[in-house]
């Protein structure tokens, strides 16, 4: 009899998530080969970590969608209210969740992403041309696994991209690697930040590192900002599952997290 | 009899109640109540009894400098990739190198142990979650069977392919300590992190990097709207890093994370410290001709870096997973780590070249995506 209640509850808890789930989305670009009219080094094993995410949250029960290669364009990631041919709410900020696998560096508005193709005379897409969230999209977790991403000096930048009540933005402050034994870390990711632990909290316990090499060593540096209308609320982003949704905010207050003291290459140390 | 269907909605709020009432929503009225300190019980560790470990011969400090590349070349970029690769190229000794990975291969003929919580009943001895019988042998274990006295949720697994540990304890209603609270904590947590890796069987001489440091959080709000109000620096979690070795040689992917939010209040781990065994076809350590190992590394470098930028190359010896069979264990093979960046700050590209002269097979794991999905 136990063991039949048993069953009965787990059934029903089963039933529960895959409702909830069922209606989330999954999307993801990545390039490996710059082998279009933007140029950029090789880095294979890019694409197997942008999929791994996506193909985990794809087994949590959400719908997958991605766009690579050469697909990867300027107006697939621009906003609409930003530029004409902003095409992001039905791209990148048509999901809930997305990841974006490119180089990236950094200039006075903040980060800039390296596409494969050149589309209106780009060939990168800027942060400051981005709005993600529910305002003209859909999007709560913005992930990028790209240089200086979250670069700490530019960091309060990401405002202006968030102004359409995403709620956590997840990147890095300086380089880092890419390269096989990364893969696995985007799938734990989806299978840890599901419905256990806080992405922004997952993104940062995955993506540090220390690279070492005997005489001396290097740390990857991942931050996660959490955005909310209250200093509380912008901290308890960070808690927020994919599977749980928040309620969207007015996002004036951003929370960042960050490891003390960690020291990239391509970065200043972070600070005390 | 109770309907089927109404049994279902009882159980389903029965589990879910308390935990959609904690997550579903943010609103103001969760945070007040978040506010609230709730003292958290300690968790009990209990020592696992751990397998005694023969005493290897301690690698010598040169030995180890000889694995990895020359201090002088660390933060030398160059053009020249022939160059490059050369300068940084790691100066072992081959004879040294193969007598000590022979050393490794007869010290440990079952493996080289790693951690001793090896199923979920050690685990649940280890930090006093009820005895719960699982079946499946590669999942997390999530529920409200596991909660502390404070209800606070724990959630554990144990990967048995990736021979991984994860145990995570929901302490999100427990406040950030004050940045110098914490600082003053520290070495109180680091002892405290120490005694659990000890009581997971983790021998110290094999750690190769260890530290504890502190995950920071801080806010402000939009400059756009006027004077910035800042909060307060806190310290949100309290964290060891540590990285493995074994006789010297760095072991990748393997690795020690656990937090903490306060002494006494343990947060999470993730381990993953394996039993090191060698891939079963290597016969002997014969290593590739260094001139050969240089080649093949300049000439995937030269393929995979942009030419117009000048690079950065860093290589070390490592002994480094891979599979013969996906839903298996990995065994181990010694291999070159070469990490590449380029000046014009592009992702830094990661990879290996297998260092035995001998060719051993294994799965590439390297897939393609497709552009997109089939419409």
């Amino acid at each position: 009899m136990l063991i039949k209640i048993k069953a009965l509850l787990l059934i029903s808890v089963m039933i529960f998530s895959v409702e909830i789930s069922q209606a989330a989305s999954a999307r993801s670009s990545a390039i490996t080969l710059w082998d279009g009219n933007c140029s950029g080094g090789t880095r294979s094993w890019w694409d197997d970590m942008c999929m791994k995410w996506r193909k985990r949250m794809g087994s949590n029960g959400w719908s997958q969608w991605w766009r690579n290669y050469s697909l990867v364009k300027v107006d697939r990631f621009t906003d609409s209210t930003v530029a004409a041919y902003g095409n992001d709410h039905t791209n990148i900020d048509g999901g809930d969740a997305a990841l974006l696998c490119t180089h990236g560096g950094w200039d006075d508005d903040g980060w800039w992403g390296l596409m494969h193709t050149r589309q209106f005379g780009w060939c990168g897409i800027k942060q400051k041309n981005m709005r993600l969230g529910k305002t003209n999209g859909k999007l709560r977790f913005w992930h990028m696994s790209s240089c200086n991403s979250v670069r700490w000096s530019k960091r309060l930048k990401w405002f202006t991209a968030a102004g359409h009540k995403v709620h956590v933005v997840t990147g890095f402050h300086g380089w880092m690697y890419i390269g096989s034994k990364y893969v696995n870390e985007y799938r734990e990711l989806a299978k840890h930040a599901f419905s256990s632990k806080g992405v922004g909290r997952v993104w940062m316990d995955k993506m540090h590192h220390v690279d070492h090499w005997y005489n001396g060593w290097k740390t990857i540096c991942p931050i996660s900002l959490g955005f909310g209308s209250t200093s509380a609320q912008a901290a308890n982003a960070h808690n927020e599952k994919y599977k749980w949704k928040y309620s969207d905010k007015t996002n004036n207050w951003m929370n960042w997290r960050y490891y003390r003291r960690c020291d990239p290459n391509g970065g200043p140390r972070l600070p005390n | 009899m109770i309907p089927f269907k109404m049994i279902m909605i009882l159980s389903t709020s029965l589990i879910l109640g308390p935990i959609a009432a904690q997550n579903i929503d943010n609103d103001d009225k969760d945070i007040k109540r978040r506010v609230r300190p709730i003292p958290v019980r300690p968790t009990p560790i209990r020592p696992i009894p751990v397998r005694p470990i023969p005493i290897r011969p301690i690698p010598s400090n040169a030995f180890k400098k000889s694995l990895g590349t020359p201090r002088n070349m660390m933060d030398t970029f160059s053009t020249n990739l022939n160059s490059a690769v050369k300068k940084s190229f790691p100066t072992y000794k081959e004879g040294q190198l193969t007598q000590v990975l022979s050393n490794i291969k007869k010290q440990f003929p079952q493996g080289v142990p790693g951690h001793s919580v090896k199923n979920y009943s050690l685990l649940q001895r280890l930090f006093d979650f009820p005895k719960t019988s699982i079946r499946s042998r590669n999942s997390l274990v999530l529920g409200p069977q596991t909660e502390d006295r404070q209800g606070h949720r724990f959630t554990y697994g144990i990967d048995i392919v990736e021979d991984k540990l994860f145990v995570h304890h929901n302490l999100e209603d427990k406040k950030p300590l004050p940045y110098k609270t914490a600082l003053k904590k520290l070495r109180l947590v680091k002892r405290e992190h120490q005694s659990l890796i000890k009581k997971m069987g983790i021998q110290n001489n094999q750690m190769l990097f260890s530290n504890t440091d502190l995950i920071l959080i801080q806010g402000q709000t939009d400059p756009k709207l006027g004077t910035v109000k800042k909060s307060t620096l806190m310290a949100d979690s309290i964290f060891t890093y540590g990285l493995r070795h074994v006789n010297g040689i760095m072991v990748e992917e393997n690795y020690i994370k656990l937090y903490s939010k306060d002494s006494q209040s343990f947060e999470g781990a993730d381990i993953k410290w394996p039993t090191i065994k060698f891939h079963p076809s290597i016969r002997e350590f014969k290593l590739k001709n260094k001139r050969i190992l240089m080649r093949l590394i300049t000439q995937k470098l030269k393929r995979e870096m942009n030419a117009k930028s000048a690079s950065n190359v860093k290589m070390a010896v490592v002994l480094r997973p891979v599979k013969l069979h996906q839903s298996r264990p990995a065994f181990y093979i010694p291999s070159i780590k070469v990490g590449a960046y380029s000046k014009n700050g592009e992702a830094g590209n990661l990879f290996y070249v297998d260092l035995l002269a001998q060719t051993v097979k294994y799965i590439n794991e390297d897939a393609k995506d497709s552009s997109q999905a089939s419409q």
